[in-house]
């Protein structure tokens, strides 16, 4: 991935989060046993860099921020500022990768 | 299943639904949730975690029949479904499994699943003997 990709990405690896519902989101998002670093949002920036117009993790991206905005919508959960804050970045992160796709087409 | 020729990604979550009707409680925790944001439920989210969770409890209570069903509907998808079909039983399924190092499951696994296993080894760092 280019220098400025990948500087663009707030969250290189699996960010940390108090709220359990996030640390399962997260752990869809990063895997523990790739080999890559960047989860989702790397993955499918990398696909958008190889010039492919159907990125694989598109798809998954935009289902995961949905649900990373309807977490945050539910009043039900109770969550820090902290993890508000880490959510609204991952969901920067993937809309980027998103955006970036869109851009491709 | 065995009637159906080819199956499209907008209808992951109803073919998964109407396999497994035992998940539409869980289904529903997530469909009002989504409703939210005026959303309907993405199936890399009810399949990652709803049913990913359904297959790690079967394996649990070693729930044979459940475990075979799961196998068989997943590897009918992975030769059924469309590309996208495809990439959500790769990306959110058996990434899934895999990271959680759950290979007991592999038994009840396809060719083709197991084919797209062994892929996998090219992007995640697990031992893709112990799945085979």
């Amino acid at each position: 991935m280019n220098f400025l990709m990948w500087m663009s990405l707030q969250f290189k690896k699996r960010p940390n989060a108090e709220n359990k519902e996030l640390q399962k989101i997260y752990k869809q998002l990063w895997r523990d046993q790739d080999r890559k670093p960047g989860g989702t949002p790397g993955e499918l920036m990398r696909e958008v860099e190889a010039g492919d117009l159907n990125p694989r993790h598109l798809t998954k991206a935009k289902d995961r921020v949905n649900q990373l905005r309807a977490v945050l919508s539910d009043r039900n959960i109770s969550m820090s500022r902290l993890d508000r804050k880490t959510d609204e970045g991952v969901m920067n992160d993937l809309r980027a990768g998103i955006q970036a796709a869109e851009n491709a087409k | 299943m065995r009637n159906r020729k080819y199956i499209e990604y907008k209808d992951a979550n109803l073919v998964l639904l109407k396999s497994f009707p035992q998940l539409l409680n869980d289904y529903e925790v997530l469909r009002r949730r989504f409703s939210l944001i005026n959303e309907s439920v993405g199936p890399h989210v009810l399949y990652g975690d709803i049913f990913c969770d359904f297959i790690s409890s079967a394996l649990k209570e070693r729930n044979e029949k459940l475990l075979r069903d799961a196998g068989e509907f997943i590897e009918s998808l992975l030769k059924l479904g469309d590309a996208e079909i495809v990439n959500l039983i790769e990306l959110s399924v058996l990434e899934t499994l895999i990271d959680s190092g759950e290979s007991d499951v592999s038994k009840y696994f396809g060719n083709k699943t197991k084919l797209s296993i062994s892929a996998m080894s090219n992007k995640m760092d697990f031992e893709v003997n112990l799945w085979m």
